[in-house]
């Protein structure tokens, strides 16, 4: 104890002695803030008396000219904004019935308010916008973004109070003027559209005649308005409270039992919340789930919500299911909270505003942070090899597109690129090139180009093109699919499920009666969903897509098991099978990292099961995932971002994306030194195979669909060229540096190996490409733009190998090459580079 | 303090004013820097103090104790800026937050031991100021943090006992 009191008695000294000196560096600038905030508080005294007449004044004015206005209008101009605000219409009725019924206080006031709209008093008003530029701003409209803008000048004008008037300070910059009829009524909030369209509420006599139809209408324009869209079913439940709130009560304490659905949990672990506010039922218990909060009218931070003085509280409405939505957009999937306020003073006002400022900054960076969790595999450029050294180059090859589908919403989203996203060969094989379809029975023509490239004048590029065989859609052999769709809590978003479901019914489009289609879902388990179903049965199959829901974690292990398991059961011999995979790529149960994932696929390869991978949504996308279950799992991988790419892959090239007509096609290439000094291969990193694994059956390579087109580009120097890229030559002794005399015209020989599809030994296809001397003037459209295409990806992945990054150059290059463009997919790449011009700007 | 002064700050006289501000802000900095880590958050409670001392001088009766007065101002305001912060959610399994404050660069004997306090976790560094420095009884902290009089007692002996490893540890 003793002890203890030294140390007490010794802060206690040092303290005493530290308060001595009288001054600290930010010394004045304390002072400033306090002198300011006492002159703040003395103006305003002054300046509230002088205003305040000739507020009251202008509203006055404008409240008379509004009224007038309306009278001489006999017909309501539904183009205008109208703010609906009334109790429940019949229609509505019928569903809040739903309502539970703890809430009791909440169903008496429901019958009260059909009461209500039987009297003749029927509720209705008007909204008029003087400057029509500046329409009134509802909760939707982002507030939060501008809190500066937002100005609550609503002005009140009660007749029966002689025109008495309460407002906000800036008269003069009025935007909304509601006017209040004969008969002031309570201001009641019982649905969804009545709280957060106004906080007004107006009874107009003149309207009393027309009935509920009229409010009916009006409430539907108002949401309308609000939504931009006409939507009819807005309302499903509502629960409102307007319970005494007991002095002490945290306002989300004081809701804890009141609400059904509303779960307050203590604990979250979230940094930064004490206390998490879910709404059960809309979301899934994981990531993202709190609900939107609306407080008079300002979307507002759940942290702002606790700070409020619970008695300040009029009511607090919650709304769920696709009533919020319907309001307040996907932000308000997880439900929402509108509370409303009794008058606050404006030092509170303020207060609430500054810590939403606070909050947001904070959210912003949190959401920074959250959008760095997409995974990508890095890996480094091929670098030039010289051809004394090793003439020999061989790679597997790569069908895929989602690097560049994923690259386009990064773009078009503003982001920047990430690197490792840009795989180059995955660009140049979104676009289609015309090559000719393959004579006899290969499965495949070979395409070949030689020409100047494009960035560097000096080398050359030369470019080989596979042209797969058009398969026509009867004689495709019959399906065998499994779709395995995940529904962790991850999907949960509208770029996401709900855009799963839509690409999968573009798929089942393009089916057949003789197909087959199984669902397997996963999510913290994995379960089938639906047993192997003929196509015939669509409406079965869309029916169980349609009722899958997101929630939970990730097991997708599991899930690739139960899919191959059903794949394999209902094999189709001499057909097609294949498991489909949709999902964003995070998986965090089971298997998990790509070295497990990789092992499991590779097992479940043997089964002679293809796949595809389907990637969705962003932000928590794994890039990396994908790409190793589609590399090594006999597959294809795209990133579906939008419909448009949905109807891309699964619609127009479903023959290609699902049905594989040659499998680990490899390509082996040996340049010869006579007229070669050195290469290397654009893109395909991830794909390259050592030159002994070309005859080796038994390594996987890429997989070739029906009408598929495969490009890979080698840029060259050629002999008589001096480059700063020239790697550094040793001199070797014991090889000959004297070419054989008899290849003169030769450039390269490229070698094919491929396999049959159910087959197990390779088949060899070996081409020639001559020496050529052509100007690039002479080169094909395809030519000029596949290699602006790979020019583009040198320039996105920053590479060390070119010099000339003008973004216009390219452009130009890709306008130059853009042909026959049916499809308009070259000119989307066009407007791409322009849009990248101005991000990077 | 003189009553004269303090009878024109009432009647809102910036040169009053100003000269209180001059006499009491190194004080009243010194007892927030004890509660608060932060430099910024410091200026910032210290303005908010001073404006509630001008706006409420005139609640006080006895301007004898004007200077205890205006210090209580300053520590309630400090404990209102860790709440808000949510740094009063006290527990005993707080690892010792390393602050960035090193104790060893510092002028005095003095302040040097004050730079301690920064490696406390707030709640349990407001208790050790509250007790041994304002002298609060552990009941009135308790009622202050609302936290129960055990934990008042439980924090007040864990700072103890980090302060003097810490003192050992710095050769203090």
């Amino acid at each position: 104890m003793e002890n203890n009191h030294d140390i007490d008695k010794k802060f206690n000294d040092a303290s005493q002695s530290a308060e001595k000196p009288a001054t600290f560096p930010g010394f004045d600038k304390v002072w400033v803030k306090v002198e300011e905030r006492l002159d703040k508080k003395e103006e305003k005294k002054k300046v509230i008396p002088i205003w305040f007449p000739y507020g009251i004044a202008a509203s006055l004015i404008i409240g008379l000219g509004a009224f007038y206005f309306i009278n001489t209008k006999e017909v309501v101009d539904i183009s205008k904004p109208q703010v609906a605000q009334n109790t429940v219409s019949p229609k509505v009725n019928s569903k809040v019935q739903v309502i539970d019924s703890t809430v009791k206080s909440n169903i008496e006031e429901e019958i009260q308010s059909q009461k209500v709209i039987q009297k003749p008093e029927v509720l209705a008003y008007e909204t008029i916008i003087p400057k029509a530029e500046i329409s009134p701003i509802y909760h939707n409209e982002l507030p939060s973004q501008s809190p500066n803008n937002i100005k609550e000048n609503v002005v009140y004008m009660e007749p029966d109070h002689d025109g008495v008037l309460d407002k906000d300070d800036k008269a003069q910059s009025i935007e909304e003027v509601v006017l209040v009829g004969l008969r002031p009524v309570k201001k009641k909030s019982y649905t969804s559209s009545a709280t957060s369209i106004t906080s007004t509420e107006i009874v107009n006599n003149k309207r009393s005649k027309k009935s509920k139809e009229n409010i009916t209408s009006s409430l539907s324009i108002a949401l309308n308005y609000i939504k931009g869209q006409i939507n009819d079913g807005y309302i499903s439940k509502t629960s409102n409270i307007r319970s005494e709130f007991k002095q002490n009560d945290n306002i989300s304490q004081a809701l804890i039992g009141k609400i059904t659905g509303l779960q307050i949990v203590p604990n979250p672990g979230i940094p930064g919340s004490s206390q998490q506010i879910v709404i059960r039922g809309s979301s899934t218990v994981n990531s993202g789930n709190q609900p939107l909060i609306v407080i008079d009218g300002l979307v507002a931070n759940q942290n702002v919500l606790t700070k409020l003085n619970p008695q300040q509280i009029k009511s607090v409405d919650v709304l769920k299911d696709a009533s919020a939505s319907a309001l307040y957009g996907s932000r308000a999937s997880n439900g929402v909270i509108v509370v409303t306020t009794k008058k606050l003073s404006r030092k509170e006002r303020k207060a609430i505003k500054k810590l939403q400022k606070v909050q947001d900054s904070i959210n912003l960076s949190k959401q920074i942070q959250q959008n760095n969790t997409e995974e990508y595999d890095a890996f480094v450029e091929n670098p030039f090899e010289l051809t004394k050294n090793q003439s020999v180059s061989t790679f597997s090859i790569d069908v895929d597109k989602a690097a560049y589908s994923n690259i386009r919403r990064m773009i078009n989203n503003g982001e920047i690129v990430n690197k490792n996203a840009v795989r180059i060969e995955e660009m140049i094989n979104y676009f289609k090139y015309n090559y000719p379809q393959p004579k006899n029975d290969q499965p495949f023509s070979i395409n070949t180009e030689y020409n100047y490239s494009p960035w560097n004048p000096k080398h050359k590029l030369l470019k080989i093109g596979l042209q797969g065989k058009n398969i026509p859609m009867d004689k495709l052999p019959s399906s065998n699919f499994v779709f395995l769709i995940d529904v962790s809590g991850s999907m949960d978003a509208a770029n996401k499920l709900p855009l799963l479901k839509s690409s999968f019914k573009v798929l089942l489009d393009q089916l057949r009666p003789k197909d087959k289609v199984g669902i397997v879902v996963y999510a913290g388990s994995a379960g089938m969903v639906l047993p192997p179903t003929s196509a015939k049965e669509k409406n079965k199959i869309i029916e169980a897509l349609d009722q899958l829901q997101a929630g939970g974690s990730t097991a997708g292990g599991e899930g690739i098991e139960l899919a191959y398991k059903l794949a394999q059961e209902n094999f189709i011999k001499g057909g097609n099978n294949r498991v489909i995979i949709a999902t964003d790529g995070d998986f965090n149960v089971g298997a998990s990292s790509t070295g497990d994932l990789q092992t499991l696929i590779e097992e479940k390869r043997k089964s002679g099961v293809f796949l595809t991978c389907l990637g969705f949504g962003m932000g928590n996308f794994k890039d990396n995932h994908m790409e190793t279950l589609a590399n090594k799992g006999n597959g294809n991988y795209a990133y579906i971002d939008n419909m448009q790419e949905a109807n891309k892959f699964l619609g127009k090239e479903f023959a290609g994306s699902m049905y594989a007509i040659a499998k680990d096609v490899k390509i082996q290439i040996e340049f010869n030194p006579k007229y070669v000094k050195s290469y290397r291969l654009i893109g395909y990193e991830n794909r390259k195979l050592k030159n002994e694994d070309f005859t080796n059956d038994k390594i996987d390579a890429g997989e070739l669909g029906s009408g598929h087109t495969v490009t890979a580009l080698y840029e060259v120097i050629p002999t008589d060229v001096k480059s700063e890229f020239l790697p550094k030559e040793t001199d070797l002794k014991y090889t000959k540096n004297t070419n054989d005399e008899n290849f003169n015209d030769e450039l390269a020989t490229v070698k094919f190996r491929y396999k049959k599809p159910d087959g197990d030994t390779s088949s060899e296809i070996i081409q020639v490409v001559k020496n050529s001397n052509e100007s690039i003037s002479s080169a094909s459209d395809d030519f000029k733009f596949a290699s602006s295409v790979a020019w583009f990806g040198l320039v996105l992945r920053n590479s060390d190998l070119i010099k000339n990054k003008n973004l216009t150059d390219i452009e130009k290059l890709s306008k130059k090459g853009k042909g026959n463009d049916d499809e308009g997919y070259r000119a989307e790449f066009v407007r791409l580079l322009e849009t990248y011009k101005t991000i990077q700007k | 303090m003189e009553k004269e002064l303090l009878l024109e700050c009432q009647r809102n006289d910036r040169n009053a004013q100003r000269k209180v501000y001059e006499k009491m802000a190194g004080k009243l900095h010194s007892v927030c820097k004890r509660y608060l880590k932060n430099d910024e958050d410091i200026e910032e409670v210290l303005a908010d103090t001073f404006y509630k001392i001008f706006t409420k001088l005139n609640q006080l009766q006895n301007h004898d104790i004007f200077e205890a007065w205006a210090r209580k101002i300053a520590v309630n305001e400090c404990l209102q800026k860790l709440r808000s912060m949510k740094a009063l959610e006290i527990s005993l399994e707080d690892d010792l937050v390393e602050s960035t404050g090193s104790p060893t660069d510092s002028i005095s004997f003095e302040k040097d031991i004050l730079k301690l306090l920064n490696f406390l976790p707030e709640g349990c560094r407001a208790i050790f100021n509250l007790f041994a420095i304002e002298g609060y009884p552990h009941k009135e902290i308790a009622t202050m943090l609302s936290i129960s009089e055990g934990t008042s007692k439980s924090q007040l002996n864990f700072a103890r006992k980090k302060l003097q490893e810490l003192l050992v540890n710095h050769n203090i």
